[in-house]
């Protein structure tokens, strides 16, 4: 089980801006700036992607294999003689949405068993020994062995990271409901007769959130790497439609005769996944600037 | 009786440019060649296993009593040569004498007997040992196979290095697949095995060359090893084996991919080996269940397909357009059988075959893996060019042992992109093979296809043998049982010290030295 | 502190045996089986399944599972592989060097790069050079590490010419081959890991240069570095150990890629191909044995923890 570092969560709700105050702080944080125009960009460039690639991603044209980059191929073309550049603002789009799926699920799973076991004693023991369990494999050799086992495709490749990252979150949950649950307003509130999902809902969950929401960032961005490592394993979403790490991987054999085709998708993970731990570190100053390190 | 000997023909499948060139430097003994393929082998027990990764390795440390020369007939190598009774039935194979196992043990008849009873039992094309009725020793350097009924694909498939019928010392021979020590008659012997990393042979100096011949031939002939020891080593990525052959770490390159070729041709260092025809790619058609099932739509897909489109981007730019079920060339080429169907591209006529058909828009999946990148590729190009019809395509690429264990169920996909490289290069009994028996690839047998494989695999005269696969190439057309998309063309690559290499089914490490 | 060792150790033993179910269940999704890896395609759904009785792959799960445990247990036997021809624990001890020595210097050289980067960063915090070297820290943080592992070979293998492209050299043969070898696979995780590590000195450093006594240290004029090196570098120590054992997880697991493509014969390729030969005893063990080491990195930083702070033992289980 890897070590817990106290991940303090916060307890008082002074600490935490909210509303405008929140948008302003958070705008003039520098990272967090950064961090939004780059992962801004490449989500635009994934909802926008029909209208702004200047080919089909799809198309094959064997007459230009491996094209070096040119007028027409601004990043070159691949061993169909696809163009890069379109294939790489398609693939933002199964990157991302592959990325948020598992926020979503890591987001609300963690919270269900983080919460659970965090406010119900008893449940505490065997839950967390559970997540310890999922979380003693290295997350990534965890995601391709379940990725394999699934099959490859998009849904399970989500699947898969949601299994390996989940333990994250739920520990995070459950650390700062630990402390939640004990303050004064929660034993009042327990007091004054409301029910476990009351309490839990009300009051629990939402001061756990911060450091849910931070963690969820990297989570994002994580999942965005391990969707390429699962491509390059073979076990990634499967073609035709492309994704960052799938676009790497079908260029590995060529790395030495057309290194563009794997050059620019990894430069175009590496753009998004740096917007994203910028944002997580800027939220986590932001929200929580007593919150120390958390697990990554 | 028939002969000793049958030289094939004019066959030059497999043969390069430089296979003319004439050893003008000196022969010289030494040296540790370093070669690299991509995958590391499932097995060292040569008579289980059909995978090319073994093949490159087990070559070198085992020998069949007959063997392929280098137009891929037969020949004999451990036998002295065989006399075939009229009647088809009794194979008397004379064995060479003074060969010896790595272990120093002299082989006779016991050994070849137990070994290819072992054969029968854990051998990768055990079925070529399901006509024989009985083994017989009587000397020492005689074996005697009775057949229950004529097989005259026997010697073809006892040659074949699909998975060779190695020779192995009878005490090895009663051993479980995969159970056995590393002995062979070969020129080089085993000295280790490290999973993911490389295999080490040593040159076996008691090795008994085979003096029938003058030189190398195919798997055959005078084999003389003159280098110390080879490692071949497991590099997964392309890259890196490249590099590593302009480096200079490696020596000997298995495949080297065609765009590498094309930059190192300048690279005065390294020398290319193209080899086509290496392999046809094919899809595979489901005939059992969904569209696929129906002959309209399957001839609607024939029609369809633009299949240079799929070869140039599958084989990288190295093919061959063409349509026969056995290489040109070769014994039992059928010559123009079936051209008329071949990459016809006419997608008004795919559209009016559909509409024959009565194609709904049913899902078609189209089953590729991704272990093998040409199958995912040619899988990739043909659900594209089946979307442009209108056909309602998915595309399913599992890996490759998923892409098998599917293909054997008789749903969850109708078309299978497949290499096929060793069963061509072995003749007509596999190819056929694969289409007819108790579980053709297609799911469902073809009673003509079934008639021409049984007079195939019983005629004594060549002529009607011949007759057979024709009708069977006929067949494949006219029925559109599966698609040849062409022929696959690979490159070998050594560095340029390495003389008198010549390309081959595997990178054969004899019988070259370094300047 | 043996109480709080114990207690540990014991709690480790739930942990394992999730792995384990987690790891049967694994094997009973995956389609397709060593069989017809073995076979190959032109096999029969007959030949399959004589192959399958063979290799006793026809008998359920659930049995399966029994016999497993119960070998391992009553004889710590993780069951042979057919297609190595080898038990599973000597594969695993036999490549489990390649896959320690690469994280250890991976780890070595990310710390030593992490914690100088730091360093750096929290003598002059918010300067240039304070977020020129975290920006270069986080970018490593970005890339994905196989892809840099691709790019240096380009660079350092064949455009340089270095640096050979992959293969392992063991220590004890020839250490400068050794290193030679490890240089790049170590050196990509270790930019892509020293991040973590960078931020996190960087963060107790600015911790402790605030705190009262470096205040004091620094009134009497003694110079910057002497005083970072002095005091905080020992404050320093826990969180960075702390955070040394999370990247230890994180690079045995980037060590299980970047053996793919350095061609090198660790526990990770060993895993990765098992599951693609569907070998499944090394897949059980190989995924056992990494968790297991895992858990005794992360129990040894535990302990070192509570050793070094004694309010540890308490509050954590």
């Amino acid at each position: 089980m890897p070590p817990s570092i106290p991940a303090s969560a916060t307890t008082d709700d002074s600490a935490a801006p909210q509303g405008p105050a929140l948008a302003a702080r958070l705008l003039s944080h520098r990272g967090v700036v950064v961090g939004l125009v780059l992962f801004g960009l490449v989500v635009l460039a994934a909802l926008t992607a029909d209208w702004i690639s200047p080919h089909d991603p799809l198309r094959n044209n064997f007459r230009y294999r491996l094209g070096a980059p040119n007028d027409i191929h601004w990043l070159g073309t691949d061993r169909f003689g696809r163009d890069i550049l379109s294939r790489i603002i398609h693939g933002t789009r199964v990157s991302l949405r592959i990325g948020l799926m598992v926020v979503l699920a890591t987001g609300v799973l963690g919270a269900l068993i983080g919460a659970t076991a965090g406010y119900f004693r008893r449940l505490d023991g065997p839950v967390m020994r559970v997540m310890d369990g999922l979380m003693a494999f290295p997350g990534i050799l965890l995601a391709i062995s379940l990725a394999a086992a699934l099959g490859p495709s998009e849904l399970n490749a989500a699947i898969a990271l949601t299994v390996a990252y989940t333990p994250r979150t739920a520990r995070i949950v459950r650390a700062s409901v630990l402390v939640v649950r004990e303050l004064d307003y929660v034993e009042a509130a327990r007091a004054l007769g409301a029910g476990h999902g009351r309490i839990l809902a009300r009051h629990i969950l939402p001061n756990s959130l911060t450091p849910l929401v931070v963690q969820c960032t990297y989570i994002f961005a994580l999942a965005v790497l391990a969707e390429a490592v699962l491509s390059f394993i073979g076990v990634g979403p499967p073609p035709p439609t492309p994704s960052l790490g799938s676009i790497i991987a079908d260029g590995r054999d060529y790395i030495l005769e057309a290194p563009w085709i794997s050059l620019y998708p990894g430069i175009a993970i590496a753009i998004t996944v740096l917007g994203l731990n910028l944002l997580g570190d800027g939220l986590r100053d932001v929200l929580d600037p007593r919150m120390k390190v958390e697990i990554r | 009786m028939i002969t000793r000997r049958q030289l094939g023909a004019a066959a030059v499948a497999g043969i390069g440019a430089s296979a003319l060139r004439a050893p003008a430097i000196a022969q010289k003994r030494g040296g540790e060649v370093v070669v690299a393929q991509q995958a590391q082998p499932p097995s060292l027990d040569a008579q289980t296993t059909t995978a090319q990764a073994s093949r490159n390795i087990n070559l070198h440390i085992y020998e069949t009593l007959f063997a392929r020369d280098e137009a891929g007939n037969p020949m004999p190598d451990l036998a002295e040569g065989v006399d075939i009774s009229a009647d088809g039935l009794t194979y008397r194979f004379a064995l060479r004498t003074g060969v010896r196992f790595h272990n120093g043990k002299v082989m006779d008849a016991t050994d070849v007997k137990a070994s290819l009873e072992r054969y029968g039992k854990v051998g990768g094309s055990a079925f070529i040992m399901r006509p024989v009725d009985a083994i017989e020793t009587p000397d020492a350097r005689t074996v005697t196979v009775k057949l229950k009924e004529p097989y005259p694909g026997f010697i073809a498939g006892l040659s074949s290095p699909r998975a060779p019928c190695a020779i192995i010392p009878a005490d090895e021979a009663v051993k479980e697949a995969n159970r056995i020590e590393i002995i062979g008659t070969g020129p080089f012997r085993f000295v280790e095995y490290r999973p993911d990393s490389h295999v080490r042979l040593a040159r076996f100096d008691g090795y008994t060359p085979n003096t029938n011949f003058r030189e190398r031939d195919g798997f055959g002939g005078r084999k003389t090893a003159h280098f110390d020891a080879i490692t071949i080593r497991f590099m997964p990525e392309a890259g890196a084996r490249t590099a590593g052959l302009q480096t200079g770490e490696l020596h000997v390159l298995e495949a080297l991919a065609v765009p590498a070729a094309q930059r190192l041709r300048a690279d005065r260092n390294i020398r290319t080996y193209e080899m086509i025809p290496w392999a046809f790619q094919t899809l595979m058609l489901n005939h059992a269940q969904g569209p696929t099932g129906n002959v309209a739509f399957r001839r609607a897909i024939q029609a369809a397909l633009d299949l240079e489109e799929i070869m140039a981007i599958s084989t990288d730019g190295l093919y061959r357009m063409t349509h026969g079920w056995q290489h040109p060339g070769t014994t039992y080429f059928a010559g123009e059988v079936g051209k008329e169907l071949y990459n016809i591209k006419d997608q008004a006529r795919a559209r009016a075959l559909l509409r024959e058909a009565g194609y709904r828009n049913e899902e078609v999946i189209v089953l590729a893996d991704s272990s093998f990148s040409n199958h995912k590729a040619a899988g990739e190009v043909t659900a594209e060019q089946l979307k442009a019809i209108g056909v309602n395509v998915r595309l399913v690429v599992l890996d490759w042992p998923s892409a098998l264990n599917q293909r054997t169920r008789r749903e969850g996909w109708h078309i299978w992109t497949l290499m096929l490289g060793i069963e061509p290069y072995e003749g007509p009994y596999g190819v056929v093979g694969f289409f007819s028996g108790h579980a053709p690839v297609q799911h469902e047998r073809d009673p003509v296809i079934e008639d021409a494989q049984r007079r195939l695999t019983t005629s004594l005269a060549e002529a009607d043998r011949k007759k057979a696969v024709a009708d069977f190439q006929a067949r494949m057309y006219d029925q559109a049982i599966a698609i040849k998309c062409g022929d696959v063309g690979i490159v070998q690559a050594a560095r340029a010290n390495v003389e008198n290499y010549r390309p081959y089914r595997i990178p054969r490490m004899w019988d070259c030295w370094f300047a | 502190m043996l109480r709080y060792t114990l207690g540990r150790l014991v709690s480790a033993v739930p942990v394992l045996l999730v792995v384990s179910l987690v790891s049967f269940a694994i094997i009973a999704l995956v389609p397709g089986d060593m069989a017809s890896e073995m076979a190959g395609p032109s096999a029969t759904a007959e030949e399959l399944a004589r192959l399958r009785t063979q290799l006793g792959l026809d008998k359920p799960i659930v049995e399966r599972m029994l016999d497993w445990y119960a070998a391992l247990l009553l004889r710590g036997d993780l069951g042979e592989s057919v297609l190595l021809r080898q038990s599973v624990t000597a594969a695993i001890l036999e490549r489990l060097p390649v896959t320690l020595s690469l994280t250890f210097l991976a780890l070595m050289v990310a710390i030593l790069l992490g914690v100088l980067a730091g360093m750096i960063a929290a003598v002059r915090p918010n300067t240039w050079s304070d977020q020129g070297v975290m920006a270069t820290a986080l970018v490593g943080l970005s890339l994905p590490d196989f892809w840099l592992g691709l790019v240096f070979i380009w660079i350092f293998a064949v455009q340089l010419g270095w640096l050979p492209t992959g293969g392992y050299v063991p220590f004890a043969e020839d250490p400068l081959g050794w290193l030679r070898a490890m240089a790049m696979p170590a050196g990509c995780l270790a930019l892509t890991q020293m991040g973590l590590l960078a931020r996190i000195t960087r963060a107790s450093m600015l911790d402790v240069l605030r705190q009262d006594f470096v205040r004091t240290a620094r009134a009497k004029g003694l110079p910057g570095w002497v005083v970072v090196a002095k005091h905080a570098g020992a404050n320093v120590l826990v969180p960075v150990l702390t955070v040394a054992g999370v990247t230890t997880g994180i690079l045995l697991g980037g060590a299980v890629v970047i053996e793919q493509v350095f061609s090198l014969p660790g526990v990770g390729r060993l895993i990765i191909g098992a599951i693609q030969r569907r070998d499944y005893p090394v897949i059980q063990g190989g995924l056992l044995l990494t968790a297991s080491i895992f858990v005794a990195v992360n129990l040894v930083v535990d302990l070192l923890y509570a050793a070094v702070d004694p309010r540890v033992r308490y509050d954590r289980r």
